[in-house]
This record gives C-alpha cells, sequence and structure tokens, in this order.
C-alpha cells in the first residue's frame, strides 16, 4: 500500500511540474486602428437623442423576432405583438451585447443588475462599469433575479428556457430579444429596445452613430483589387461562417471572410489541409492562446499564404464576441490588423 | 490516403513516401507531399495504433475479468485520461504545447491505475473482483470530476468546445508528435502482452487450474492489466475517447480466430485499427457534418455488437 502512495505522490509532483502554464500565450499586437478606439468607445458608451415628449404608455408594440436555429443552420422569423403598461423603470439585461446597448442608450440608474458575463473583460467591453456599478449574477441565478424585482429583464433567443420559465411563474416581465449577428440585426435590436423601454430617440441616436462611424471607417480603409481573403480560426480548429459576427466584421471593413465564402453557416470545423487549400490572406486567431506558433510551425501549413507572409494575427476574445454596437470596435480592430502592419 | 479535401492522385501517394524514406529519387510535387507526409500519414498511423492499442487492450480485459462486457475503461483508465486531457484543456495547458494534453492525460491513466491497485490490495494480495469494482467507482468519480470541469468550461465557449470534441474521439490535425507519443505505448504494451497472452489463455480456465499449471498469477495478471492500462492512456491521449472498438473488436475476432489470446490480441487490434482508419475516414469526407472518430465508431459499433448478441445468445450464456 506504501508502495503505490510513494508512486502517487511521485506522479502528482512531476505532474504539477509539468503543468506549467504557458508563459508567452497569444500576445495581441500593438496596432494603430483606422478610427480612434478610445474615442469611438466613448462615442457608442452614451448616445442621448433629442429630448422628445414622452411616448404613450401602455404601448403596443408589433415587431419580427428573428431567431438562428442551430440544428438546421437557419433563421426562424415570426410577426409578434408586445404590450407594454407602463414604462420599465428596473431593467436586467441577461446579455452582454443587451446590456452593452442598454448602458449606452438607457438611463443608467435604471439598469438594476447585470449577468456574470457583463464583468467578464474577455466578453464585454463594459466589464469595467459593470464591476463598478453591479450587482452582479450568474446566469442561472433566477433568484437572484427576481429577488432585484425588475419590471423588465431582456432575455435573449438562446437564454435557458428554465430561466425564462421560472420569470413567468414569478410573473416578472420578461422580453425575449431575437438575432444579434449581424451589425444590421444589432441595429434592428437597438431600435425595438428603444421602443421598449421609452427611450426612443437616444436608440435612433446610437443607430445613426453607428451608421456614421462605418462611413468614417471605410473611408479610411485603403482601395484594393482584391478583397482581403480572412480566416478566424479557433483553438477546435472551427471557423465561423454566414450567420456569424465575424462574417458581419468582415463585411464592414471590406474584407472576405474564407468560412463564409466556402459555404459556412454557423461554425465548421475543418482540418489543416482544408486551411492550406482555402488559403486564406489573413488568418485571426484567438488571444491567450499559442495557436499561432502552433500554425506557424505546422508543415502542411508553410506553405500557406499567410502563414508564408507571417499574417497570423491574435485578437482578444472580447473583439470576436461583440454583438452590439461594440462591433464597430472589433471591425476598426481588424480593419487595423489586415490592412496595416503592426507596430 | 489519397482522401481529403485537397485532391491528391491515388499513384502520387506511395512515391511520396517512398521518396519520402529515401527510396525513390524522381520529382514530386512539395505541396502534395506536405501534405501526405506531414498531414495523413501521421493521422493514419494514429488511427493504426490507437486501434491496435484498444483492440488489444479490449482482449485483455475480457480474458481477465472472464466478462465479455469487459473493455478497456472497465478500470478507469480511460475516465482517468478523459479527466487529465479535459483539465489540461481548461487550465490552457494544452494551447501551451501540443504534447501537455497526451501528456495529461497518460499522467492521469497511470495515477488512475496506481489508485485502482491501491485500493483493491490487501496485504498483497490483490482480488479480481475488488479490482472491477474499484474501477467502476473510480470511473463514476472519475466521470463526476470531468463533468465539474466541463460545466466551469462553458463560460468559455471556445474552451468547452475543445473538451467536447475531444470526449468524442477526434483524429482532426494530428502529427509526427502524437504518432511519437502513441508508438512506445503501443509497441510495448503489444509486445509484454504477447508475452503473456499465453498465460492469459491458462487464466481463463480458473485461477486453480493456472496455478497448477504452474502460471504465476498474479505476476501475470498484473503485468497484463498493466500493458492494457499503458495502451489504453496512451491512445485516449492522443485521439480522445474512442468507444466500442476495443469492445466489439474482441468478439468479432474470437469467432473467426478462435479464443487463443496469442492471435487474438493482435488480430482485434488489426480489426480495431482498420475500423478506426475507415471511421476516419468517413469523417474525413463528410465535410458537411461535424462527425467525430467517436462517434462512428460507436453508431457503428453499438448496432453490430447488438446483432452479435442476439446471434450467439446462448455463447453469452457460457462465457
Amino acid at each position: 500500500m506504501r508502495k503505490y502512495i510513494i508512486i502517487t505522490v511521485c506522479y502528482i509532483a512531476y505532474c504539477l511540474v509539468a503543468a506549467t502554464p504557458p508563459s508567452a500565450a497569444g500576445r495581441v499586437q500593438k496596432t494603430v486602428a483606422p478610427l480612434d478606439m478610445e474615442r469611438l468607445k466613448n462615442e457608442l458608451s452614451f448616445v442621448r437623442g433629442k429630448a422628445k415628449a414622452e411616448g404613450p404608455w401602455p404601448r403596443e408594440i408589433r415587431y419580427t423576432f428573428k431567431a438562428y436555429d442551430y440544428k438546421s443552420d437557419a433563421f426562424r422569423q415570426e410577426a409578434k405583438t408586445l404590450f407594454i403598461k407602463k414604462k420599465p423603470l428596473r431593467i436586467i439585461p441577461h446579455a452582454v451585447g443587451v446590456a452593452e446597448i442598454l448602458w449606452s442608450i438607457c438611463p443608467r440608474e435604471r439598469l438594476v443588475a447585470f449577468n456574470e458575463f457583463a464583468a467578464d473583460p474577455d466578453s464585454s467591453f463594459i466589464a469595467d462599469k459593470v464591476r463598478e456599478r453591479g450587482p452582479i449574477f450568474k446566469s442561472k441565478e433566477t433568484e437572484l433575479v427576481i429577488g432585484y424585482q425588475p419590471d423588465l429583464v431582456f432575455t435573449v433567443f438562446y437564454s435557458s428556457s428554465d430561466f425564462k420559465e421560472k420569470l413567468k411563474q414569478a410573473k416578472i416581465p420578461s422580453f425575449d430579444l431575437g438575432y444579434f449577428g449581424t451589425i444590421e440585426s444589432i441595429k434592428e435590436q437597438i431600435l425595438l429596445m428603444g421602443d421598449i423601454i421609452g427611450e426612443e430617440s437616444n436608440a435612433l441616436a446610437l443607430v445613426k452613430l453607428i451608421d456614421k462611424k462605418i462611413r468614417e471607417l471605410k473611408v479610411k480603409l485603403p482601395l484594393r483589387d482584391h478583397p482581403v481573403r480572412v480566416m478566424y480560426y479557433d483553438e477546435g480548429g472551427y471557423v465561423p461562417g454566414t450567420s456569424s459576427n465575424f462574417n458581419s466584421i468582415c463585411k464592414i471593413i471590406g474584407a472576405v471572410n474564407v468560412g463564409a465564402e466556402q459555404g459556412i453557416k454557423s461554425w465548421s470545423q475543418i482540418d489543416y489541409e482544408t486551411l492550406l487549400k482555402w488559403n486564406p490572406d489573413v488568418i485571426i486567431v484567438p488571444g491567450r492562446t499559442k495557436l499561432k506558433e502552433q500554425l506557424m510551425s505546422n508543415r502542411v501549413l508553410s506553405y500557406s499564404r499567410a502563414i508564408k507572409s507571417g499574417s497570423v494575427y491574435y485578437v482578444p476574445g472580447v473583439y470576436l464576441k461583440a454583438d452590439s454596437q461594440y462591433m464597430l470596435l472589433s471591425a476598426d480592430f481588424i480593419a487595423d490588423i489586415i490592412y496595416r502592419q503592426p507596430r | 490516403m489519397s482522401s481529403g479535401s485537397w485532391s491528391i492522385s491515388v499513384s502520387h501517394v506511395p512515391i511520396i513516401i517512398l521518396s519520402k524514406l529515401g527510396l525513390y529519387a524522381g520529382a514530386i510535387n512539395d505541396v502534395e507531399a506536405t501534405i501526405v507526409w506531414d498531414g495523413r500519414l501521421p493521422r493514419f498511423l494514429v488511427a493504426l495504433l490507437v486501434g491496435f492499442s484498444l483492440g488489444g487492450a479490449g482482449t485483455i480485459m475480457q480474458g481477465i475479468f472472464k466478462n465479455p462486457m469487459a473493455s478497456p475503461g472497465v478500470m478507469g483508465i480511460d475516465s482517468g485520461a478523459a479527466l487529465g486531457a479535459v483539465l489540461a484543456i481548461y487550465l490552457g495547458l494544452a494551447s501551451g504545447s501540443l504534447i501537455a494534453l497526451p501528456f495529461a492525460a497518460i499522467i492521469f491513466s497511470i495515477l488512475t491505475l496506481v489508485m485502482v491497485f491501491a485500493i483493491a490490495t490487501s496485504r498483497g494480495r490483490t482480488s479480481i473482483s475488488t479490482l472491477l469494482l474499484a474501477g467502476i467507482a473510480l470511473n463514476l468519480v472519475l466521470g463526476a470530476l470531468t463533468s465539474f470541469v466541463i460545466t466551469l468550461s462553458t463560460r468559455e465557449f471556445d474552451v468547452g468546445r475543445v473538451i467536447v470534441n475531444w470526449l468524442m474521439g477526434d483524429l482532426n490535425n494530428r502529427s509526427w508528435e502524437h504518432v511519437n507519443i502513441v508508438i512506445p505505448t503501443t509497441i510495448i504494451a503489444l509486445l509484454g502482452t504477447l508475452y503473456f497472452a499465453k498465460d492469459l489463455n491458462v487464466l481463463m480456465l480458473g485461477e486453480e487450474t493456472a496455478a497448477n499449471l504452474g502460471v504465476n498469477i498474479k505476476r501475470a495478471r498484473n503485468w497484463l492489466l498493466l500493458f492494457s492500462s499503458i495502451e489504453t492512456g496512451g491512445a485516449i491521449a492522443v485521439s480522445g475517447v474512442i468507444g466500442f472498438v476495443g469492445l466489439v473488436a474482441p468478439h468479432i475476432m474470437r469467432s473467426l480466430v478462435g479464443p487463443d489470446n496469442r492471435k487474438l490480441i493482435f488480430f482485434s487490434g488489426l480489426l480495431a485499427a482498420v475500423f478506426i482508419i475507415y471511421a476516419d475516414l468517413f469523417v474525413r469526407l463528410i465535410v458537411a457534418v461535424d462527425l467525430k472518430v467517436g462517434i462512428v465508431t460507436s453508431m457503428l459499433g453499438g448496432p453490430f455488437f447488438l446483432y452479435l448478441i442476439v446471434k450467439h445468445r446462448k455463447q453469452f450464456e457460457y462465457m
């Protein structure tokens, strides 16, 4: 017995010594974006429209609910009507993108709690502000959400059905928002949220600001004979397609998302051989990994255009997950990577 | 090896391999050569070696435990390897180094083996039934810990996806580094088990008979368990959890080559290897759907195993 224990202890010690975390994992290159990122972020974080007389309450809102069905890789949409008795004053967003939009268009004293992901800097552009302000709840802490006594909870189409059901049982008003994957759908959701919370002019102002900033960004992009073909490749070998926010980012900056070009709809796993066949000009990999080094040292990929030119770049996760007005920041960041060399 | 997303002529494949081995001096296409030599050949070899390991380990486990339902995972080795691998992915070690994941899987599979033996051994004696029970109990504990890590990883969508893929058995992007990991475990274990195969034949007659025939039961059994654990750990370390082949292959080969373990270990390994190679080929060719090797082996192996059970019901009753 003692022999087995000694062997076990030795292996655990060996394992702990060997389990040193990667030191230089995923350093993100210092870049100069076409638009001033700090300024752009500030502008997108607080938007107020022209002061208008408050709309009538109760109100009826007709809208189209659009959701992505991951099983069939297709969109489904239906016309719906929402009836709201009074202006919501205690609002809780259940997703990061929703929190980011509300942070911009809704008076902040009306936001009574935030989802944990909104406080995670790897997922949220307002993480530091949310942490300062709080309170923060975990996605499954429905009781906590009910305890805050909100008069409106914004859920999204992929929020857990248990969570939605519990809110319903507790008679907490909730609203299920649809697809957020493209800048157009984000603008639709912003306008809808503005209507629901009674901040239509702020919502309209944010949409106008997005359009203005996209125009400014496009003007600053270099003219090219052929668009740059970009691929996002993650640790599991997955590549995003047409319905991804990465595709929308590529469209904003005039690049081609290779995954979508090759017929991928949501996400699909490809091997190195397929990557070589599709041969992108630029490969984007998530930060905090050593994927760039792995790709650069892979012999099969040594013939790939992106590898030969060293055009493999780390991008922090927050830029790749953006599904709010901050998608513009992602576009700005990635535009700089693919159109200019890092400094 | 001519099949894949990059079209390569069947006739080019042997020429490329001969050329890389220095046996052909003619001109070859560099891109095709790299794809075959550094992409498809390592993947093929990993599938082959994993198949040999799992088929061989399954044969040993069924022989030692005298149980047709025994498989390489019966002692919790695959659950241990899975926990090690999942931890390596979750802690970010796997993204730092290509060998971190297999290394963690092997360490945890060996740790599991040591724990199973420590639990089942009392005063220098290891009971076979206690080994089996300890294996089942550890399987549950390690499975629960793996589920816990998966739960934690759902915060990071990308990490969660890598973990789930690995647990489904995945041979995507396997390289020579993976071959180098699984070659020694497979060869050492195969040679070791073939050395003890005759003893395993006698052990299957019952411990008393084996002892009367001069077999050192404890030594033979412990070495066989060690070898099968090494090959299971090595295989899972490079391929993830591939189910059913270790269970089904020995059954099929037993009906074809007979119960002699000296032949059965090798041929079960060979059949499992062929099965995994074709399952992987299927996965590579069906690019439109994200299939995994482990899913294909279970989907094909499960119904086939049921067919065997129905066909040989009587035979199983006497096992």
